[in-house]
């Protein structure tokens, strides 16, 4: 077009079409959006879409709003977020506002608050675990480099690099042991980590405390919710227990749901594994370093992910009917055969070790 | 064969399955019954953007009234999908998973892409109205708020204080 007209090219559509354009933005873009102008202010305010950004990042909402998935919210929750001249201005237009019979609404949730609060959150878990993050970039970098030409010589020098990692304590994790400190007492016994028994040990509670939290359907919220937990048995004196890891707050850690799938399982263990909480450093030690490390590095390569994606595929793999003792040296076999069977159809062998 | 009438009285000749992609048409032909006979009129649709010629398209870019020839273009191209899956809640939509033809389609100017969404929003066509929006929502993401000012020709009518404050309850957004 040789003339574009000087007006405003947004009121083109009506707001019914911009409400469903926006909704496709993420928070971020929204905010951007509504910095433009005041009619664009108002419309990026919307409280649907606040609610949408708030459902898709499993914001926990703690009031009562799972009855109302769908309208009538949009006209309760603009009142949370209109400034309050606007507010008066539609309080005075509808005669049903002046209804005494009328029930008082509810108060509405700021879904934009509860996004805010829980963007914080994930910033602050960011942060104490972005060193980790790039670290494990650089892994990543450093194992392609070599991996072709000899394999144990990048797990080598990842593992290497592993040792000097310094351990951050984990925000979530010390609220956590604050509340529920017999659950974390692997760790405190860990402090030796580098004895092999402990390692062993390790390995033990590893897999009592995975699978449990794995096998549910990854998609389904109710089979997550309802899934009966085994008893920790009591001969466990160190086990982190799959009721503290499903209840852990630290199943809302800030990680891409693209890479690592959608259920907050995944997106815990993928914490635990790569930031440098407390929980983490036990589950780092149960399934050793060398076999997480190699495990996310070499399939997602295999598998062409950006990352993360093979870790999830190995935790996603049928599981034993029970707990095992592994050695290292067995957890990267039993690794290296899943990756032969990579399309997933053939059940992942796990090789035993002498007696439980 | 059903025959639908534009704005400006342009006839168009097409077949049941491609004008019932459009809810509006479908429902009218229900109602209706046999549509041979009369054409449907659609008032609110300029004829060009009914069908979307692939080779006529570069003078559609030119001419902006072109909507109820696309729209056709696009009913034609989709005629074999699938009824779409209902919309489920728990999975968030994403802006990026566009059909490449359907990027091809939509890959026109701003003015020809509203008309379409309009268009799609009146004549009740859902895949055409998401898959629009969805190339607006992309051209928004990851524009400053001057570039997306630009983009729309918004007039920027907070005060500098106004902007300062809503600039700053939003800061938490920018922060990575």
């Amino acid at each position: 077009m040789s003339s574009i007209p000087p007006l405003d090219e947004t009121s083109i559509l009506p707001q019914e079409i911009w409400l469903h354009i926006l909704k496709h933005l993420d928070f971020r873009s929204l905010s951007r959006f509504g910095l433009t102008s005041r009619k664009q202010q108002i419309q990026s305010l919307d409280a649907s879409l606040w609610k949408a950004l708030c459902l898709a990042n499993r914001v926990q909402i703690t009031e009562q709003d799972q009855d109302d998935p769908f309208g009538s919210a949009e006209a309760v929750d603009e009142s949370a977020t209109v400034p309050q001249s606007l507010l008066l201005f539609s309080f005075q237009e509808g005669p049903w506002r002046t209804n005494p019979m009328r029930v008082p609404d509810p108060v509405p949730i700021d879904y934009k608050m509860k996004f805010m609060l829980h963007r914080r959150k994930v910033l602050e878990r960011m942060k104490r675990s972005r060193m980790y993050w790039a670290e494990y970039q650089n892994l990543k970098l450093a194992a392609k480099a070599v991996t072709l030409e000899d394999p144990s010589e990048s797990l080598r020098r990842m593992l290497s690099v592993q040792k000097n990692l310094p351990a951050i304590p984990c925000f979530q994790c010390e609220t956590d042991k604050a509340s529920a400190r017999p659950l974390f007492g692997f760790h405190r016994n860990n402090s030796k980590r580098d004895s092999n028994a402990t390692l062993v040990q390790g390995v033990y509670i590893f897999l009592i405390s995975a699978i449990p939290v794995l096998t549910a359907s990854e998609s389904d919220t109710d089979a997550e919710r309802s899934y009966a937990l085994p008893p920790v048995t009591s001969s466990l004196k160190m086990s982190a227990s799959p009721y503290a890891l499903l209840h852990s707050s630290h199943s809302e850690t800030p990680t891409n749901s693209t890479i690592i799938g959608e259920s907050p399982r995944s997106a815990y263990i993928h914490h635990t594994l790569t930031s440098g909480c407390a929980l983490a450093g036990g589950m780092k030690n149960l399934c050793s370093r060398e076999a997480v490390i190699s495990a996310l590095v070499e399939m997602d390569a295999a598998e062409g992910h950006v990352t993360g994606g093979g870790l999830l595929q190995f935790l996603r793999q049928p599981v034993v009917q029970q707990p095992l003792r592994m050695e290292v040296s067995e957890i990267s076999l039993a690794i290296q055969q899943m990756r032969m069977n990579a399309n997933g159809s053939t059940t992942l062998r796990l090789v035993h070790s002498k007696g439980i | 064969m059903v025959r639908i009438t534009s704005s400006d009285s342009q006839e168009f000749s097409v077949s049941q399955d491609i004008a019932c992609q459009s809810q509006l048409i479908k429902n009218m032909i229900e109602d209706v019954g046999d549509a041979d006979e009369q054409p449907i009129p659609l008032p609110n649709v300029a004829g060009a953007i009914l069908q979307k010629g692939g080779s006529c398209f570069p003078s559609i870019s030119n001419a902006p009234k072109l909507t109820l020839f696309a729209v056709i273009e696009y009913a034609t191209m989709h005629k074999d999908d699938p009824p779409s899956a209902p919309e489920t809640d728990a999975k968030p939509s994403t802006s990026e998973d566009i059909e490449d033809r359907d990027k091809q389609f939509l890959n026109v100017d701003q003015g020809t892409l509203f008309e379409i969404i309009l268009a799609a929003n009146y004549l009740d066509m859902k895949s055409l109205l998401d898959v629009g929006c969805k190339t607006v929502a992309n051209m928004i993401k990851g524009k400053t708020v001057e570039e997306v000012r630009a983009l729309f020709n918004i007039v920027n009518d907070f005060t500098p204080e106004e902007e300062e404050q809503i600039r700053k309850e939003n800061e938490w957004c920018e922060d990575r």
